[in-house]
Protein backbone atom coordinates (compact mmCIF):
# COMPACT_ATOMS: atom_id res chain seq x y z
CA UNK A 1 0.00 0.00 0.00
CA UNK A 2 1.43 3.27 -0.89
CA UNK A 3 2.28 6.34 1.64
CA UNK A 4 -1.27 8.05 0.55
CA UNK A 5 -3.40 5.58 0.74
CA UNK A 6 -1.72 5.15 4.40
CA UNK A 7 -2.09 8.48 5.37
CA UNK A 8 -5.99 8.20 4.70
CA UNK A 9 -5.94 5.49 6.81
CA UNK A 10 -4.43 7.24 9.79
CA UNK A 11 -6.48 10.38 9.34
CA UNK A 12 -9.33 7.95 10.19
CA UNK A 13 -7.64 6.07 12.85
CA UNK A 14 -8.24 8.22 16.36
CA UNK A 15 -4.96 7.64 17.44
CA UNK A 16 -3.48 9.69 14.65
CA UNK A 17 -6.41 11.57 13.66
CA UNK A 18 -4.97 14.93 15.45
CA UNK A 19 -1.62 15.20 14.06
CA UNK A 20 -0.57 17.48 11.52
CA UNK A 21 -0.57 16.94 8.30
CA UNK A 22 3.59 16.68 7.71
CA UNK A 23 3.69 14.67 10.54
CA UNK A 24 1.01 11.96 9.43
CA UNK A 25 2.87 11.89 6.04
CA UNK A 26 6.55 11.18 7.90
CA UNK A 27 4.16 8.52 10.01
CA UNK A 28 2.94 6.91 6.68
CA UNK A 29 6.18 6.57 5.17
CA UNK A 30 7.19 4.54 8.02
CA UNK A 31 4.21 2.28 7.88
CA UNK A 32 2.68 -1.13 6.21
CA UNK A 33 -0.85 -2.57 7.05
CA UNK A 34 -0.81 -5.83 7.76
CA UNK A 35 -3.54 -8.52 8.24
CA UNK A 36 -3.78 -10.83 11.51
CA UNK A 37 -5.89 -13.31 11.58
CA UNK A 38 -7.85 -14.33 14.76
CA UNK A 39 -5.93 -16.35 17.00
CA UNK A 40 -2.18 -15.32 16.02
CA UNK A 41 -0.26 -14.05 19.01
CA UNK A 42 1.51 -10.40 18.12
CA UNK A 43 3.60 -10.61 20.60
CA UNK A 44 4.48 -11.77 24.06
CA UNK A 45 4.96 -10.88 27.87
CA UNK A 46 9.02 -10.81 28.59
CA UNK A 47 9.53 -11.18 24.50
CA UNK A 48 10.92 -8.34 22.85
CA UNK A 49 8.54 -6.44 19.72
CA UNK A 50 10.15 -3.96 17.04
CA UNK A 51 6.82 -2.73 16.76
CA UNK A 52 4.34 0.10 17.32
CA UNK A 53 0.73 -1.22 16.37
CA UNK A 54 -2.91 0.42 15.40
CA UNK A 55 -5.57 -1.21 15.00
CA UNK A 56 -7.44 -0.10 11.98
CA UNK A 57 -10.29 -2.81 12.09
CA UNK A 58 -10.67 -6.39 14.74
CA UNK A 59 -9.94 -6.20 18.19
CA UNK A 60 -6.79 -7.28 19.79
CA UNK A 61 -6.38 -8.97 23.56
CA UNK A 62 -3.77 -8.19 26.11
CA UNK A 63 -3.11 -10.93 28.38
CA UNK A 64 -0.43 -11.47 30.97
CA UNK A 65 0.40 -14.85 32.63
CA UNK A 66 -0.27 -15.13 36.42
CA UNK A 67 1.57 -18.64 38.01
CA UNK A 68 -1.71 -20.87 38.69
CA UNK A 69 -4.13 -18.88 36.63
CA UNK A 70 -2.55 -19.18 33.20
CA UNK A 71 -3.01 -16.36 30.65
CA UNK A 72 -5.27 -13.52 32.39
CA UNK A 73 -7.03 -11.35 29.77
CA UNK A 74 -6.54 -8.18 31.38
CA UNK A 75 -7.75 -5.54 28.34
CA UNK A 76 -9.27 -5.74 24.84
CA UNK A 77 -8.74 -3.18 22.42
CA UNK A 78 -10.32 -2.31 19.30
CA UNK A 79 -10.30 0.26 15.99
CA UNK A 80 -8.21 3.53 16.44
CA UNK A 81 -5.93 2.26 19.50
CA UNK A 82 -2.59 1.84 19.94
CA UNK A 83 -0.64 -1.47 20.97
CA UNK A 84 3.11 -2.27 21.65
CA UNK A 85 4.17 1.13 22.99
CA UNK A 86 6.93 -0.74 25.20
CA UNK A 87 8.51 -0.88 21.51
CA UNK A 88 9.29 2.95 21.74
CA UNK A 89 9.64 3.62 24.82
CA UNK A 90 11.03 0.30 26.50
CA UNK A 91 13.10 -0.76 23.99
CA UNK A 92 10.82 -3.95 23.22
CA UNK A 93 10.88 -5.58 26.13
CA UNK A 94 6.79 -6.46 26.55
CA UNK A 95 5.04 -6.03 29.62
CA UNK A 96 1.73 -8.23 27.93
CA UNK A 97 0.88 -10.65 25.45
CA UNK A 98 -0.65 -9.48 22.59
CA UNK A 99 -3.18 -11.71 20.32
CA UNK A 100 -5.94 -11.11 18.01
CA UNK A 101 -9.11 -11.87 18.78
CA UNK A 102 -11.12 -11.58 15.85
CA UNK A 103 -9.57 -11.28 12.10
CA UNK A 104 -8.03 -7.93 12.58
CA UNK A 105 -6.15 -5.42 10.38
CA UNK A 106 -3.34 -3.03 11.89
CA UNK A 107 -1.36 -0.58 10.48
CA UNK A 108 2.33 -1.33 11.27
CA UNK A 109 5.38 1.39 12.56
CA UNK A 110 9.00 -0.13 12.80
CA UNK A 111 9.90 1.19 16.43
CA UNK A 112 13.22 2.14 15.85
CA UNK A 113 12.10 4.22 12.28
CA UNK A 114 10.09 6.26 14.33
CA UNK A 115 12.94 6.69 17.17
CA UNK A 116 15.34 7.97 14.32
CA UNK A 117 12.12 10.53 12.99
CA UNK A 118 12.20 11.22 16.67
CA UNK A 119 15.23 12.35 17.24
CA UNK A 120 15.76 13.90 13.59
CA UNK A 121 12.72 16.03 13.71
CA UNK A 122 11.97 17.14 17.16
CA UNK A 123 8.49 18.48 16.04
CA UNK A 124 7.28 14.81 14.76
CA UNK A 125 8.74 13.58 18.23
CA UNK A 126 6.57 16.31 20.60
CA UNK A 127 2.93 15.26 18.06
CA UNK A 128 3.53 11.80 18.43
CA UNK A 129 4.53 11.38 21.81
CA UNK A 130 1.54 13.59 22.55
CA UNK A 131 -0.77 11.27 21.38
CA UNK A 132 1.22 7.94 23.08
CA UNK A 133 0.63 9.80 26.62
CA UNK A 134 -3.27 10.76 25.77
CA UNK A 135 -3.43 7.54 24.42
CA UNK A 136 -1.64 6.01 27.88
CA UNK A 137 -3.25 8.79 30.46
CA UNK A 138 -6.61 6.67 29.02
CA UNK A 139 -5.91 3.09 29.77
CA UNK A 140 -4.48 4.55 32.93
CA UNK A 141 -7.83 5.70 34.20
CA UNK A 142 -9.20 2.70 32.35
CA UNK A 143 -7.03 0.59 34.79
CA UNK A 144 -7.77 2.45 37.88
CA UNK A 145 -11.69 2.04 37.37
CA UNK A 146 -11.02 -1.15 36.99
CA UNK A 147 -9.34 -1.53 40.06
CA UNK A 148 -11.76 0.20 41.87
CA UNK A 149 -14.00 -3.00 41.31
CA UNK A 150 -17.00 -0.76 41.23
CA UNK A 151 -20.01 -3.40 39.96
CA UNK A 152 -18.63 -5.95 43.07
CA UNK A 153 -21.43 -6.23 45.66
CA UNK A 154 -21.41 -5.50 49.39
CA UNK A 155 -18.77 -8.21 50.45
CA UNK A 156 -20.31 -8.55 53.59
CA UNK A 157 -24.00 -7.59 54.18
CA UNK A 158 -24.81 -3.99 55.47
CA UNK A 159 -26.87 -3.74 58.42
CA UNK A 160 -28.68 -0.62 58.00
CA UNK A 161 -30.96 0.51 55.44
CA UNK A 162 -28.66 3.60 54.64
CA UNK A 163 -26.50 1.77 51.98
CA UNK A 164 -29.31 -0.51 51.25
CA UNK A 165 -31.26 2.18 48.58
CA UNK A 166 -31.07 0.46 45.10
CA UNK A 167 -33.44 3.24 43.17
CA UNK B 1 -44.97 8.17 21.35
CA UNK B 2 -47.58 7.48 23.69
CA UNK B 3 -47.36 9.58 26.43
CA UNK B 4 -47.50 6.97 29.31
CA UNK B 5 -43.76 6.49 28.31
CA UNK B 6 -43.17 10.01 28.82
CA UNK B 7 -44.94 11.18 31.94
CA UNK B 8 -46.64 8.78 34.50
CA UNK B 9 -49.85 8.85 34.82
CA UNK B 10 -51.66 9.87 38.36
CA UNK B 11 -52.88 7.28 40.74
CA UNK B 12 -55.17 9.67 42.37
CA UNK B 13 -55.20 8.07 45.72
CA UNK B 14 -51.16 8.33 45.59
CA UNK B 15 -51.92 12.09 44.92
CA UNK B 16 -53.83 12.63 48.06
CA UNK B 17 -51.92 10.28 49.97
CA UNK B 18 -48.45 8.99 49.01
CA UNK B 19 -47.77 7.15 52.36
CA UNK B 20 -50.40 4.63 51.84
CA UNK B 21 -49.06 1.14 50.76
CA UNK B 22 -50.68 -1.42 48.54
CA UNK B 23 -50.90 -4.70 49.35
CA UNK B 24 -48.40 -6.82 46.23
CA UNK B 25 -48.23 -10.54 46.39
CA UNK B 26 -44.66 -12.14 44.75
CA UNK B 27 -46.25 -13.69 41.51
CA UNK B 28 -42.47 -14.98 40.47
CA UNK B 29 -38.92 -14.74 41.09
CA UNK B 30 -36.39 -15.21 38.71
CA UNK B 31 -32.88 -15.66 39.99
CA UNK B 32 -30.47 -13.02 37.29
CA UNK B 33 -26.90 -13.32 38.79
CA UNK B 34 -25.23 -14.48 42.05
CA UNK B 35 -27.10 -12.85 44.82
CA UNK B 36 -29.46 -10.88 42.37
CA UNK B 37 -32.89 -11.43 41.65
CA UNK B 38 -35.84 -10.12 39.34
CA UNK B 39 -39.45 -10.06 41.57
CA UNK B 40 -42.64 -9.94 39.86
CA UNK B 41 -45.13 -7.94 41.93
CA UNK B 42 -48.91 -8.79 41.39
CA UNK B 43 -51.05 -5.72 43.21
CA UNK B 44 -53.82 -7.43 44.97
CA UNK B 45 -56.68 -4.71 44.60
CA UNK B 46 -57.63 -5.04 41.83
CA UNK B 47 -58.38 -1.47 40.82
CA UNK B 48 -54.79 -0.31 42.15
CA UNK B 49 -53.41 -3.15 39.42
CA UNK B 50 -55.92 -1.18 36.70
CA UNK B 51 -55.29 2.45 37.36
CA UNK B 52 -51.09 1.65 38.52
CA UNK B 53 -48.49 3.05 35.38
CA UNK B 54 -45.26 4.12 35.94
CA UNK B 55 -42.48 5.73 33.30
CA UNK B 56 -39.15 4.38 32.55
CA UNK B 57 -36.42 5.30 35.43
CA UNK B 58 -39.16 5.78 38.10
CA UNK B 59 -39.17 4.07 41.71
CA UNK B 60 -41.28 2.21 44.54
CA UNK B 61 -40.65 2.05 48.25
CA UNK B 62 -41.48 -1.43 49.17
CA UNK B 63 -42.25 -2.51 52.61
CA UNK B 64 -41.61 -5.30 54.13
CA UNK B 65 -43.39 -5.26 57.87
CA UNK B 66 -40.67 -6.23 60.83
CA UNK B 67 -37.60 -5.19 58.43
CA UNK B 68 -38.69 -2.39 57.05
CA UNK B 69 -38.77 -0.26 53.76
CA UNK B 70 -36.89 0.63 50.42
CA UNK B 71 -36.52 2.28 47.40
CA UNK B 72 -36.26 -0.07 44.52
CA UNK B 73 -36.31 1.09 40.98
CA UNK B 74 -38.94 -0.58 38.65
CA UNK B 75 -37.03 -2.74 35.61
CA UNK B 76 -40.64 -3.57 34.03
CA UNK B 77 -41.43 -2.82 31.14
CA UNK B 78 -43.98 -0.34 31.22
CA UNK B 79 -46.80 -1.62 29.29
CA UNK B 80 -46.81 -4.52 31.52
CA UNK B 81 -49.84 -4.42 33.65
CA UNK B 82 -50.36 -7.28 35.00
CA UNK B 83 -47.03 -7.49 37.09
CA UNK B 84 -44.29 -5.26 38.27
CA UNK B 85 -40.82 -6.43 38.08
CA UNK B 86 -38.31 -5.55 40.20
CA UNK B 87 -34.96 -6.48 40.13
CA UNK B 88 -33.17 -6.76 43.33
CA UNK B 89 -29.39 -7.30 44.69
CA UNK B 90 -29.35 -8.62 48.34
CA UNK B 91 -27.66 -5.74 50.19
CA UNK B 92 -29.06 -5.67 53.64
CA UNK B 93 -32.04 -6.51 56.27
CA UNK B 94 -34.81 -5.71 53.84
CA UNK B 95 -33.55 -6.85 50.79
CA UNK B 96 -32.18 -10.27 52.78
CA UNK B 97 -35.47 -10.57 54.00
CA UNK B 98 -37.16 -10.32 50.68
CA UNK B 99 -34.64 -12.98 49.15
CA UNK B 100 -36.15 -15.29 51.83
CA UNK B 101 -39.77 -14.82 50.35
CA UNK B 102 -41.34 -16.99 48.20
CA UNK B 103 -44.02 -17.16 45.63
CA UNK B 104 -47.53 -16.21 46.78
CA UNK B 105 -46.19 -13.97 49.83
CA UNK B 106 -47.28 -10.53 50.69
CA UNK B 107 -45.52 -7.28 51.24
CA UNK B 108 -46.27 -3.50 50.60
CA UNK B 109 -45.57 -1.20 47.49
CA UNK B 110 -45.77 3.13 47.86
CA UNK B 111 -45.39 4.44 44.30
CA UNK B 112 -44.37 5.16 41.71
CA UNK B 113 -42.06 7.73 42.66
CA UNK B 114 -39.27 10.21 40.97
CA UNK B 115 -38.47 11.37 37.70
CA UNK B 116 -37.93 9.38 34.71
CA UNK B 117 -35.42 9.28 31.61
CA UNK B 118 -36.66 11.76 28.98
CA UNK B 119 -38.32 9.59 26.07
CA UNK B 120 -39.77 11.95 24.43
CA UNK B 121 -36.39 14.05 23.52
CA UNK B 122 -35.11 11.28 22.19
CA UNK B 123 -37.61 10.83 19.16
CA UNK B 124 -35.52 11.32 16.00
CA UNK B 125 -32.58 10.81 18.15
CA UNK B 126 -29.57 8.31 18.60
CA UNK B 127 -29.57 7.38 21.36
CA UNK B 128 -27.27 5.80 24.00
CA UNK B 129 -28.01 3.79 27.39
CA UNK B 130 -24.11 3.81 29.40
CA UNK B 131 -24.78 1.53 32.61
CA UNK B 132 -23.05 -0.83 34.39
CA UNK B 133 -23.40 -3.40 36.98
CA UNK B 134 -27.35 -3.94 38.47
CA UNK B 135 -27.66 0.26 37.01
CA UNK B 136 -29.17 -1.65 33.98
CA UNK B 137 -32.43 -2.25 36.21
CA UNK B 138 -33.49 1.11 35.91
CA UNK B 139 -32.83 1.09 31.97
CA UNK B 140 -34.70 -1.95 31.26
CA UNK B 141 -37.99 0.02 30.81
CA UNK B 142 -36.31 2.48 29.16
CA UNK B 143 -35.18 -0.37 26.60
CA UNK B 144 -38.48 -1.50 26.62
CA UNK B 145 -40.02 1.93 25.51
CA UNK B 146 -37.55 2.72 22.54
CA UNK B 147 -37.92 -0.69 21.01
CA UNK B 148 -41.85 -0.73 21.30
CA UNK B 149 -41.41 2.51 19.48
CA UNK B 150 -38.08 1.69 17.41
CA UNK B 151 -38.77 4.02 14.45
CA UNK B 152 -39.54 7.05 16.28
CA UNK B 153 -35.37 6.74 17.43
CA UNK B 154 -32.00 6.91 15.36
CA UNK B 155 -29.32 4.36 16.32
CA UNK B 156 -29.82 2.71 19.70
CA UNK B 157 -26.83 1.38 21.62
CA UNK B 158 -26.47 0.18 24.97
CA UNK B 159 -22.85 0.08 26.25
CA UNK B 160 -23.30 -2.23 29.74
CA UNK B 161 -20.07 -3.32 32.05
CA UNK B 162 -20.49 -5.87 34.22
CA UNK B 163 -17.73 -7.29 36.56
CA UNK B 164 -17.39 -10.28 35.11
CA UNK B 165 -18.89 -12.22 32.36
CA UNK B 166 -21.46 -14.57 34.57
CA UNK B 167 -22.33 -11.19 36.39
CA UNK B 168 -23.82 -10.05 32.87
CA UNK B 169 -27.41 -8.98 33.68
CA UNK B 170 -30.15 -9.94 31.43
CA UNK B 171 -28.00 -11.71 29.83
CA UNK B 172 -30.68 -13.87 28.20
CA UNK B 173 -32.57 -10.89 26.94
CA UNK B 174 -29.77 -9.28 24.74
CA UNK B 175 -30.58 -11.27 21.40
CA UNK B 176 -34.24 -10.22 21.45
CA UNK B 177 -33.38 -6.89 21.60
CA UNK B 178 -30.68 -6.75 19.09
CA UNK B 179 -33.08 -8.67 16.66
CA UNK B 180 -35.53 -5.56 17.57
CA UNK B 181 -32.77 -2.90 17.05
CA UNK B 182 -30.62 -2.14 19.86
CA UNK B 183 -26.80 -2.55 19.39
CA UNK B 184 -25.55 -4.51 22.50
CA UNK B 185 -22.13 -3.89 23.49
CA UNK B 186 -20.84 -5.57 26.43
CA UNK B 187 -17.46 -5.56 28.80
CA UNK B 188 -16.49 -7.38 32.03
CA UNK B 189 -13.45 -5.69 34.47
CA UNK B 190 -12.81 -9.23 34.87
CA UNK B 191 -12.83 -11.92 31.89
CA UNK B 192 -13.04 -15.80 32.82
CA UNK B 193 -12.06 -18.93 30.31
CA UNK B 194 -13.80 -19.03 27.39
CA UNK B 195 -15.04 -15.34 27.39
CA UNK B 196 -14.54 -14.08 23.66
CA UNK B 197 -16.13 -10.55 24.41
CA UNK B 198 -14.70 -7.16 25.32
CA UNK B 199 -12.47 -6.92 28.90
CA UNK B 200 -11.92 -3.39 30.00
CA UNK B 201 -14.46 -0.78 32.08
CA UNK B 202 -17.53 0.66 30.14
CA UNK B 203 -16.03 3.75 29.59
CA UNK B 204 -14.01 2.62 27.00
CA UNK B 205 -16.90 1.29 25.10
CA UNK B 206 -18.12 5.10 24.72
CA UNK B 207 -14.88 6.19 23.76
CA UNK B 208 -14.39 3.33 20.32
CA UNK B 209 -18.23 3.63 19.61
CA UNK B 210 -18.42 4.22 15.78
CA UNK B 211 -21.14 6.30 13.95
CA UNK B 212 -21.40 8.57 16.53
CA UNK B 213 -23.13 11.85 15.91
CA UNK B 214 -22.61 13.90 19.46
CA UNK B 215 -24.95 16.46 18.12
CA UNK B 216 -28.05 14.14 17.53
CA UNK B 217 -27.32 11.98 20.56
CA UNK B 218 -28.97 11.52 23.78
CA UNK B 219 -26.95 9.66 26.53
CA UNK B 220 -28.23 7.74 29.46
CA UNK B 221 -26.56 6.87 31.92
CA UNK B 222 -26.93 4.54 35.01
CA UNK B 223 -24.35 2.67 37.83
CA UNK B 224 -21.79 3.69 40.39
CA UNK B 225 -21.20 7.58 40.85
CA UNK B 226 -17.72 7.14 40.05
CA UNK B 227 -18.47 5.64 36.58
CA UNK B 228 -21.08 7.73 35.43
CA UNK B 229 -18.72 10.79 36.40
CA UNK B 230 -15.92 8.98 33.68
CA UNK B 231 -18.77 8.45 31.50
CA UNK B 232 -19.78 11.61 31.14
CA UNK B 233 -16.32 13.02 30.80
CA UNK B 234 -16.10 10.88 27.82
CA UNK B 235 -19.35 11.72 26.37
CA UNK B 236 -18.32 16.00 26.82
CA UNK B 237 -15.30 14.78 25.03
CA UNK B 238 -16.59 13.13 22.33
CA UNK B 239 -18.56 16.35 21.44
CA UNK B 240 -21.72 15.93 23.88
CA UNK B 241 -22.94 18.83 25.74
CA UNK B 242 -24.49 18.19 29.68
CA UNK B 243 -27.58 19.11 27.84
CA UNK B 244 -27.74 16.04 26.52
CA UNK B 245 -26.77 13.72 29.02
CA UNK B 246 -29.11 12.40 31.60
CA UNK B 247 -28.31 10.24 34.79
CA UNK B 248 -30.10 8.20 37.68
CA UNK B 249 -28.74 9.41 40.92
CA UNK B 250 -28.87 6.92 44.07
CA UNK B 251 -28.93 8.32 47.48
CA UNK B 252 -30.61 6.95 50.94
CA UNK B 253 -34.54 7.00 50.26
CA UNK B 254 -36.53 6.78 52.81
CA UNK B 255 -39.94 8.64 52.35
CA UNK B 256 -40.04 9.50 48.66
CA UNK B 257 -41.65 12.34 48.49
CA UNK B 258 -38.99 15.14 50.05
CA UNK B 259 -39.59 15.55 53.02
CA UNK B 260 -37.30 13.91 55.36
CA UNK B 261 -34.31 14.78 53.87
CA UNK B 262 -32.41 12.22 53.98
CA UNK B 263 -31.53 12.24 49.77
CA UNK B 264 -30.67 15.71 49.65
CA UNK B 265 -27.86 16.24 47.11
CA UNK B 266 -27.59 20.45 46.98
CA UNK B 267 -30.91 21.82 46.52
CA UNK B 268 -32.65 19.16 44.82
CA UNK B 269 -34.23 15.28 46.75
CA UNK B 270 -33.18 12.37 44.33
CA UNK B 271 -36.44 11.71 45.45
CA UNK B 272 -38.85 13.91 44.70
CA UNK B 273 -36.57 15.97 41.76
CA UNK B 274 -34.59 13.06 40.54
CA UNK B 275 -33.67 9.89 40.38
CA UNK B 276 -33.23 10.77 36.36
CA UNK B 277 -31.31 14.25 36.66
CA UNK B 278 -30.06 15.77 33.57
CA UNK B 279 -26.87 16.30 34.03
CA UNK B 280 -26.15 20.22 34.10
CA UNK B 281 -28.07 20.15 36.99
CA UNK B 282 -26.64 18.08 39.08
CA UNK B 283 -23.14 18.15 38.07
CA UNK B 284 -21.95 21.09 40.63
CA UNK B 285 -22.91 18.93 43.32
CA UNK B 286 -21.75 15.67 41.91
CA UNK B 287 -17.56 15.93 43.06
CA UNK B 288 -18.73 17.80 46.31
CA UNK B 289 -17.06 15.55 48.82
CA UNK B 290 -19.62 14.68 51.43
CA UNK B 291 -22.81 15.15 49.64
Amino acid sequence: MDPSQLRFILEELRFSAMLPAEVLDQLAAASTIKQIPAGTVIFREGGTNDNLYLIRDGRLALEMSVPGRGAVRILTLGAGEMVGWSALLDEGKMTASAIAVEDSEVVVAEAEKLRQLCRANRDFGYHLMEQMAAALSKRLVATRLQLLDLFAASPTPVPDRTSESEA
Amino acid sequence: MSSSYVAPLPDPRLATDPWRASTVAIRAVRPEVEGVSTYDLAFQDEAVRASYRFAPGQFNMLYLPGAGEIAISISDDPRNTATCAHTIRVAGNVTRTLAGMKVGDTLGLRGPFGTSWPLAECIGRDVVLVTGGIGLAPIRPAICALLHQRRQFGRLNLLYGARSPDTLLYAREYDDWSERGLIVHTTVDRSALGWMGNVGVVTLLLERLRSFDPRNTVLFCCGPEVMMRFTVLTALNRGMSPEQIWISMERNMQCAVGLCGHCQLGPDFICKDGPVFRYDRIAPFLDVEGL
